[in-house]
């Protein structure tokens, strides 16, 4: 389904101009929608195939697209994505939950190997990354809405009336849900982050 | 905006920035992402002509030369029907896979074809 966000003619410019501006646009995008779809996904593999995703159909669907309408676009294809594959991830996970072998197969990976290893360094460095450690998985726990519009508003940057295009939704949703967002975020993190 | 209000904006930029700053994309990934966005400029730039306008002329020449040899009329059996019948089909392959009709082919010289099958019609799979 194609996305309408004006009622306006696509922009009469050249092909090397639009494919320059989209390179542009995308180059400084992609890191922080790996970002983003990483901290949804938990998944490096997942995260980078929700934005290649997002990229590929931003370019074939609305190359000729108003660049002002971009970064809405590319982030509502992003969103759209990572829902998608949060709910294959669902229902796989309900699928191999019935199946005994797999069980046995989850049972046997060494919880200890499979912590997340902070790495040695400065006790700063180790503070930081427990920091962000602790911030990424208060933001994984927000309600869905809540976490796009965190990400959105706060990691992307994105303004109230184009986070309301990526998330499909008004304008006075997109402050509700960001404004839960943040005071859930600070009950959840404590004094450390005020 | 209440003053509270403002202490939460600011702490969701705070956060925000912080999850940003965090977030090192190492080497690897930032080479796929690099890759990534080729592909996508790539299927954003001028449209490809469709496969089959990609294959070569001599190729579709080729291929009307087959068409013209498959369904022209067999020629007139002689009394040693199937033996005739059998020699043709022969005569076809061989003209198939020899090189120089492939080359007739690639000329694309579709009339002279046309006579050349009708030619061989006339004379039949003898000569």
């Amino acid at each position: 389904m194609e996305l309408i966000l004006s009622k306006g003619p696509t922009l009469p410019v050249s092909a090397d101009v639009t494919l320059a501006a989209l390179n542009h646009f995308l180059a400084g995008v992609e890191r922080r929608a790996f970002r983003i779809a990483r901290i949804a996904l938990r998944h490096d593999e997942d995260a980078l195939d929700a934005v290649q995703d997002a990229m590929l159909k931003l370019a074939q669907r609305y190359s000729q697209r108003d660049p002002a309408e971009w970064p809405a676009l590319f982030h509502r294809i992003l969103q759209n994505r990572v829902r998608d594959l949060q709910r294959r991830r669902q229902v796989r996970g309900r699928v191999m939950a019935l199946l005994p072998w797999r069980r046995d197969a989850d049972e046997a990976t060494d919880p200890v190997a499979e912590a997340p290893d902070p790495g040695p360094g400065p006790a700063e460095e180790v503070e930081s990354a427990t920091l962000l450690l602790a911030l990424e998985a208060a933001v994984r726990a927000l309600p869905r809405r809540q976490r796009e519009a965190f990400l959105l508003r706060s990691v992307e940057g994105l303004d109230v009336a184009a986070t309301a295009i990526a998330m499909g939704c008004s304008d006075g949703s997109v402050k509700t849900h960001h404004f839960r967002a943040l005071q859930a975020l600070r009950a959840h993190l404590g004094e450390s982050w005020t | 905006m209440s003053t509270d209000d403002q202490e939460l904006e600011a702490f969701g930029r705070r956060a925000g920035a912080q999850l940003l700053r965090g977030g090192q994309v190492d080497a690897a990934t930032r080479s796929r992402l690099a890759a990534v966005r080729a592909a996508a400029l790539e299927a954003a730039g001028p449209r490809r002509r469709p496969a089959w306008l990609l294959v070569p002329a001599g190729a579709l020449a080729s291929a009307a030369l087959v068409a013209v040899l498959l369904t022209r009329p067999p020629a007139p059996l002689p009394d040693d029907g199937v033996n005739a019948v059998a020699a043709a089909a022969l005569y076809d392959l061989e003209l198939l896979a020899d090189a120089d009709a492939w080359a007739i082919g690639e000329e694309a010289d579709l009339e002279f074809i046309e006579w050349a099958a009708g030619m061989s019609e006339l004379e039949g799979p003898d000569g």
